[in-house]
């Protein structure tokens, strides 16, 4: 069903669109294959086929020399010249809005405030001191653009714009009032972000998918909302459009055109969809060799009537916890045919009587394409949703994406635009026409607003507030949001702080899936068993596998510092030092591991809850760059500090083991600031350093810490 | 129903204390930015009668038939009987006999019904006076009483929680937080740095030189607000902040008249936080939930909230703070009047009881009436609403007034419930 759908919009996309261009491919054996160009990545071509929508990956070295010419074309490097001309669209837009206010450009970035700013907007977090080193000292004069293209690649781009998307989205590690874990959506997603799918793409697959989440984890955008339909069309609107349509839920809006009427109408584009249904029927082993299997294991005798009730006791509690399990497969999203949307029964305007039936409707534009009439009514939204036609659609995420990098959208509240009535009306128009003309491709966008004057130009110094008028001299001074603050800290932590991920949900959803054989009585009872103690903790795994709670340091090898000779022989070695700092992490229950992989919303005690993570309830941009005085404890006080000034710790290791005072500076500066000290505080620390003793590390990285310079992207 | 701070092991506790909860203390500079609602301070209205409040909760279901609505039918009346007190024709079960004493004091209202019979949603229910729905987070009424009046101090919250069990500042700004206090007799304790003063003022003295150049080269009221809560943050840390929760500065024969429970000890930095500031003070005692034997339940609760709130109340009355402190206690519904098979009582929420003292309520009067069985209520019924209404309208908090949040919902202090007019001797 799911694959059906998709080939059908994928004609759809075809047809207005043009974005996969469908193509024959052929490889060295000659085979040909049918399919959509997605990216190159790896060395292998990723090919949407025409026949089923499956994506199939190609070596790119086996494929003909025509295809592979193709593929250079489109790859992202291929982009540059389309980056190149939105680059200069934009900066044309800016230079006006700039020109006509008799404003000048900020300053010019130098490199570290290059390297920190884009280590923190494409990575989500600060560049390590070996990145910054390699960065700082390299003479090729096209550093910076080869960094973009290496940080838009990487893993950490992924991780930082899913903590964007999931506020967005609003995503919950479990779908609210139920058990069930939304591993799957959430894995997804970041594999949708990684592998760069089109936004619109994007969108339509997660407006259209139907299942249960291990079917197709797409329906975990549409199950976050379950059981209040309505609502989920309010952030519809906010999320996909930039349009508020809330206040229409329950009244004509005084202050915007919509009526309820027109609410009820967009709303009825889901009346036939269905997030909650019947559970599907748990299948148990048969019950007689159950019940033997249970006797030999626990040792007990059928035929002593106590014993015998024990056994009934056992089996009894493995048919309730799979009931349990069962109700998981309540939320599917499924089309249940001919429901329509009508009026409340509390509707009190004229046009129309409360109970009626409304059709669904669009709540601007028209739906366009002759393949509307084949369409059910949520594919039909998702084309009108997406089309490059509506352009709401592209300038929403435009400039939701402005915004990100620059502090501020052209247009203020991104979920409220309205582009007659702004400051930077020409800039908006740019950006959404430049969403299309880079095909809603967000890496390639990212990189073009990078690329502006003003991105590279030095924050404003002053604080500009919302109602101010502002034309983009520069970025505003932005407070790193609450993940690229924890992000920055595991960087300061730990060597590699995306070993650990989130796992693809697919074992969870196999012990959670009652439906599924029961197998032996042996496999079904382990399943359970399993099931039953089962910790979140284990989905946090390396590549190995190994859960976060189990993971050691590596053995037998340095990993730390340059100069192992500075060592101390009767003093800890880094390994044992390391192995106390997990410990202590571990002690304190702290994951180390990136905000995009803990639970969220984070827990209202952690890190992540204090300095403002969205607690994705009931709003969408419900994340906090306010300062706090909670924040200013944790960074004093917290867990997270005192793991992070301890031995073992990344940065300590590396202080421990360089030689000279001078680069033990410089790892504690470029490592926490990105930056070299200067005058008194060089002074400051010849001072502490000379003085030693083994806790001058720890006070000056809790004094770096405890600047608000690491707190902001300057 | 337990209260979630003693659930938790140390470590968690100190986290969940200098966690989200902490945003109560100290001083929020920004104006609102995010979409949580905006404070609008206002005076009170002329009719407010109250400055503070105590809020007892009892958590669990409080038995009404064994506390304030004894009976005498048999199968009803369980291990209580109806006992006189210090006001004429004023009767509560036997099982209070210090409340009895204190009974001029107190209003008891018989007449309280709800529609919510689970725990969880009761609670959210007593503390908010709204039903708890997905996706919404309404706030607790020391919350809404410092929207509404702003923040009364530079060092302490507007509101505390001893024991845990409270939702929050719902959709205000985190800065209008219940102070969460786990253990009555640490205070804030959990709060302060680990490590000693020399290294603490070292790092501190670090600090500031290597803020300098930031805070020159970017004069922007963000960065200036970061330095005012670390100034903020090193004064919590004085022992002159930690002393205001600090009971053990208390004389010994005010702990005596309290008791030595944690409950009572709660009660004690109740008045002690009042007398220092704060607005709002809830402390719950938990274990009310005797569907197994209510007799024993019934008992040992009974026990242990007579003397401590008799306590609190000559307390209050003899300092002088009950007139402007009104004190309630309620609890998420009633218990079955009849006995169940196990010997306890069920949930009941049909009808229930409260009480209510201080802060313009008159007192030494009931205020409605169940029939024999203490099923049927005979007069007219209040909510957990009216009773959220009725503290707001005390307070003099505007109930009338619709606020927006959780994007543009209409919301109301109270929930547009009725006043309970009679607690204030106004028929």
């Amino acid at each position: 069903m799911y694959l059906r759908i998709l080939s059908v919009l994928g004609l759809v996309t075809l047809l207005s669109l043009q974005s996969v261009s469908a193509r024959t491919w052929v490889n060295s054996t000659g085979q040909p294959i049918k399919g959509g160009f997605l990216e190159l990545r790896n060395g292998s071509v990723r090919i949407r086929l025409d026949a089923d929508g499956k994506v199939v990956s190609v070596p790119l070295k086996v494929l003909s020399k025509a295809d592979q010419e193709f593929v250079r074309k489109r790859a992202m490097t291929g982009k540059a010249d389309l980056v190149a001309l939105a680059v200069k669209r934009i900066d044309a837009a800016v230079d006006a809005g700039l020109e006509k206010q008799k404003l000048n450009y900020n300053e010019n970035l130098n490199d570290h405030m290059y390297l920190r700013r884009i280590y923190l907007d494409l990575a989500g977090r600060i560049p390590n001191y070996d990145e910054a080193k390699e960065f700082l000292d390299s003479r090729n004069r096209n550093k910076r653009q080869e960094l973009v293209i290496k940080l838009l690649k990487s893993w950490d781009y992924a991780s930082h714009n899913y903590n964007h998307l999931a506020e967005l989205l609003r995503v919950k590690t479990t779908f609210p009032g139920t058990v069930l874990r939304n591993d799957s959506f959430i894995y997804w997603l970041k594999e949708q972000i990684h592998t760069n799918t089109p936004w619109d793409e994007l969108v339509r697959e997660m407006v259209t998918a139907e299942g249960r989440i291990w079917d197709n984890p797409a329906v975990g955008y549409h199950l976050r909302d379950n059981g209040m339909k309505l609502d989920h069309v309010a952030f519809m609107g906010k999320v996909f459009l930039g349009t508020n349509i809330t206040c229409a839920q329950c009244h004509d809006d005084p202050f915007s055109d919509w009526t309820q009427y027109q609410y009820y109408e967009f709303s009825a584009y889901l009346a036939d969809l269905e997030t909650k249904g019947k559970a599907q029927k748990a299948k148990m082993p048969n019950k007689k060799e159950l019940e033997t299997y249970i006797a030999t294991t626990q040792k007990l005798d059928p035929k002593n009537e106590e014993q015998k009730s024990k056994i009934n006791n056992i089996v009894g509690r493995y048919q309730r916890s799979l009931q349990d399990m069962s109700r998981a497969s309540e939320l599917a999203v499924h089309t249940v045919a001919n429901r329509s949307m009508r009026l409340p029964d509390n509707y009190q305007y004229e046009d129309g009587f409360p109970r009626d039936k409304v059709a669904p409707w669009v709540i601007f534009g028209k739906e366009t394409g002759t393949a509307a009439a084949a369409l059910n009514p949520r594919q039909r939204l998702a084309v009108w949703l997406t089309s490059s036609k509506n352009e709401r659609f592209a300038m929403n995420i435009a400039n939701r994406m402005w915004s990100r990098y620059m502090g501020r959208g052209a247009i203020e509240p991104l979920h409220d635009i309205n582009p007659e009535n702004t400051l930077n009306a020409d800039l908006l128009k740019v950006l959404g026409e430049e969403m299309v003309t880079l095909n809603f491709d967000l890496k390639a966008f990212a990189w073009a607003v990078v690329n502006t004057k003003a991105y590279n130009r030095l924050a404003t110094r002053k604080k500009i507030n919302v109602t101010e008028p502002y034309y983009f001299p520069g970025p505003l001074l932005r407070r790193m949001s609450s993940e690229q603050v924890w992000d920055s800290l595991i960087t300061l932590m730990v060597e590699e702080p995306n070993q650990f991920r989130l796992d693809s949900g697919d074992r969870y959803n196999r012990l959670i899936n009652a439906s599924q054989s029961p197998g032996s009585p042996k496999e079904f009872v382990t399943r359970v068993d399993e099931y039953n103690k089962f910790k979140p903790v284990q989905t946090l795994v390396n590549a190995k596998g190994v859960s976060i709670v189990n993971a050691k340091p590596p053995k037998g090898e340095k990993p730390f510092g340059q100069n192992a000779l500075s060592r101390k022989p009767t003093g800890p070695t880094d390994e044992e030092m390391m192995m106390a700092f997990m410990e202590a992490a571990k002690k304190r229950k702290l994951l180390l591991a990136r905000a995009s992989e803990l639970p969220q919303p984070s827990d209202p005690a952690h890190f992540l809850s204090k300095f403002g993570q969205s607690d994705r309830t009931f709003v969408i941009n419900a994340s906090s760059l306010d300062g706090s005085v909670p924040q200013v404890m944790e960074l004093m006080n917290g867990y997270a500090t005192e793991i992070l000034t301890q031995p073992g710790s990344k940065i300590f290791l590396e202080m421990k083991n360089l030689r000279s005072n001078f680069e033990k500076a410089d790892v504690a500066f470029m490592s926490i600031l990105s930056r070299r000290a200067i005058g008194s505080e060089q002074h400051l620390l010849d001072r502490a350093l000379r003085a030693g003793g083994p806790e001058v590390f720890s006070d000056l990285i809790w004094a770096l810490l405890n600047t608000p310079e690491f707190l902001f992207v300057k | 129903m337990k209260d979630i701070v003693h659930q938790l092991d140390e470590l968690d506790r100190r986290n969940f204390l200098t966690g989200a909860a902490a945003s109560a203390l100290g001083v929020t500079i920004l104006p609102g930015l995010a979409g949580a609602a905006e404070s609008e301070v206002i005076k009170p209205a002329a009719h407010a009668t109250a400055k503070n409040v105590i809020f007892l909760y009892m958590a669990g279901g409080m038995t009404h038939v064994d506390t304030f609505d004894p009976k005498t039918t048999g199968g009803i009346a369980g291990p209580s009987r109806p006992a006189g007190t210090n006001v004429d024709g004023v009767q509560l079960s036997n099982m209070l006999p210090q409340l009895g004493k204190q009974a001029d004091k107190f209003a008891v209202v018989r007449s309280m019904t709800t529609k919510t019979g689970d725990h969880g949603g009761g609670n959210y229910l007593m503390h908010t006076g709204y039903a708890r729905r997905p996706g919404t987070s309404h706030p607790q009424m020391g919350s809404w009483a410092q929207y509404f009046l702003g923040r009364r101090s530079k060092l302490v919250p507007d509101s505390v929680v001893v024991g845990g069990g409270n939702p929050g500042p719902g959709f205000f700004r985190p800065d209008h937080s219940p102070l969460p206090i786990g253990d009555p007799n640490r205070g804030i304790k959990d709060l302060l740095p680990k490590i000693n003063k020399t290294q603490f003022q070292r790092r501190l003295k670090y600090a500031e030189t290597f803020r300098e150049s930031f805070a020159k080269g970017f004069p922007h009221d963000d960065v200036k607000s970061y330095a005012d809560f670390y100034e903020e943050t090193v004064k919590l840390f004085d022992s002159k902040t930690t002393e205001l929760f600090d009971i053990n500065k208390e004389s010994g024969s005010v702990k005596n008249l309290y008791g030595n429970s944690r409950f009572a000890r709660g009660l004690l930095l109740a008045r002690r936080l009042i007398q220092n500031n704060v607005r709002y003070v809830e402390v719950q005692l938990g274990g009310w939930d005797g569907q197994h034997g209510n007799a024993g339940t019934a008992a040992n609760r009974t026990n242990a909230m007579d003397a401590p709130i008799a306590a609190l109340l000559q307390d209050l009355s003899s300092q002088g703070m009950l007139d402007e402190t009104m004190v309630v206690l309620t609890t998420e519904f009633g218990r079955t009047p009849r006995i169940n098979g196990r010997g306890g009582r069920d949930h009941f929420p049909k009808a229930f009881s409260i009480m209510m003292a201080g802060g313009g309520v008159k007192g030494g009067q009931v205020i409605g009436k169940t029939d024999e069985v203490a099923s049927n209520i005979q007069t007219e019924a209040y909510e957990p609403k009216d009773l959220h209404t009725t503290i707001a309208y005390a307070l003099g908090l505007p109930v009338e007034k619709r606020i927006h949040a959780m994007g543009g919902r209409p919301f109301f202090v109270g929930n547009r419930g009725k006043v309970i007019k009679e607690a204030f001797g106004s028929a």
